[in-house]
């Protein structure tokens, strides 16, 4: 079973104090649509996002230089443990209707997971499946269906490679029940095919 | 299935007078990542959430002066609204963009195609397959049928 720590990415952070410009100027050379705000000691306070610095920047009429990460940042911060199931980290996403999630582990930040991370990890999952049906696994019925869904998850890969931010929490949803379907079918019905 | 039964219909506009501060507002109270900017009833081009308040946090810009008309990305292409869902798919691939301004066959602007509009879709065709193999494996379906 994969777990957060296995699909994190380093996470971006901005200390608190900073200016709406700095995590700006951040956001674009970092090529990120978002940053985990830290207090003085790096523990993670909140998050801050492109569309954050929209509504409650430019939207407000804030001042660029003097309002800082900490007034414009969003709370609370969704955490997932390095060690929780991908399955764990989903739901966390749907719940609380966020597509960033921050991986502690020992209440240390270690990474942030995206949903389009998990998106792509679902196109393999898929991919899996399909190699399963490949190797006589599923009956005729069952392997008409896996083409049509491996078909489907190569359009996912693509687009999941172009996701940008506004996936919203139905698709988080979707994606979570579907995982958590082809999880059950592998592990009660067929054994997880190696090396696909 | 066509175009039009994937895309938003109600599409947010502006013109390319309007201000980035009545953009930013605009997009705050609708709820939406990007505007399309419109001129008699065409689209010209598109602002996204990003590209405004970056744009204009980093440049130092004025969010009551700067318009629509210079913030916008140029509109490269748009769909009609009847055309399949595949040509939508390589138009966006082939542009390398997110969003295509749906048009009808005047070129006015009738809704837009969005990346995630097209992942939802797909997910829940996907959800719906993974039902009818989860049915299967179950043998609730006869084999073959």
């Amino acid at each position: 079973m994969q777990r957060a720590q296995d699909y994190q990415n380093p996470a971006q952070t901005i200390y608190s104090e900073e200016s709406a410009l700095e995590v700006a100027k951040r956001m674009r050379h970092e090529e990120v649509g978002s940053l985990i705000v830290v207090d003085g000691d790096d523990n993670p306070l909140g998050i801050v996002t492109d569309r954050d610095l929209l509504r409650r920047v430019i939207a407000a009429g804030r001042p660029y230089e003097t309002t800082t990460a900490a007034e414009v940042m969003s709370q609370p911060l969704v955490t997932v443990d390095a060690d929780d199931p991908l399955d764990k980290l989903v739901q966390a996403m749907a719940s609380h209707g966020v597509r960033r999630i921050a991986v502690m582990q020992h209440h240390e930040l270690t990474g942030v997971v995206s949903l389009d991370d998990v998106l792509l990890l679902l196109s393999g999952e898929i991919s899996s499946l399909a190699g399963a049906t490949r190797r006589g696994m599923l009956s005729a019925k069952g392997r008409r269906v896996a083409h049509h869904v491996e078909d489907i998850a190569g359009e996912l890969k693509e687009q999941a490679e172009r996701l940008g931010r506004e996936a919203k929490t139905r698709l988080g949803e979707a994606v979570g029940s579907t995982l958590k379907k082809l999880r059950s079918r592998r592990s009660g019905n067929a054994e997880p095919p190696d090396g696909d | 299935m066509p175009v039009r039964d994937y895309c938003q219909p109600a599409v947010r506009t502006v013109g390319p007078e309007e201000t980035a501060r009545f953009m930013a507002q605009h997009m705050d109270r609708a709820d939406v990542g990007c505007l399309v900017v419109v001129e008699e009833g065409r689209p010209t081009g598109i602002v996204t959430d990003r590209d405004l308040a970056l744009t204009l946090l980093c440049d130092g810009r004025d969010a009551g002066a700067v318009t629509a008309g210079e913030l916008a990305t140029r509109v490269p292409v748009a769909i009609h609204e009847n055309a399949p869902l595949a040509e939508a798919l390589h138009t966006l691939r082939q542009n390398g963009v997110r969003r295509l301004p749906v048009v009808d066959d005047a070129g006015k602007l009738t809704g837009i195609l969005t990346a995630d509009d097209l992942l939802k879709a797909l997910a829940l065709e996907l959800s719906g397959l993974g039902g009818a193999l989860s049915a299967q494996l179950s043998g609730h379906v006869v084999a073959g049928g």
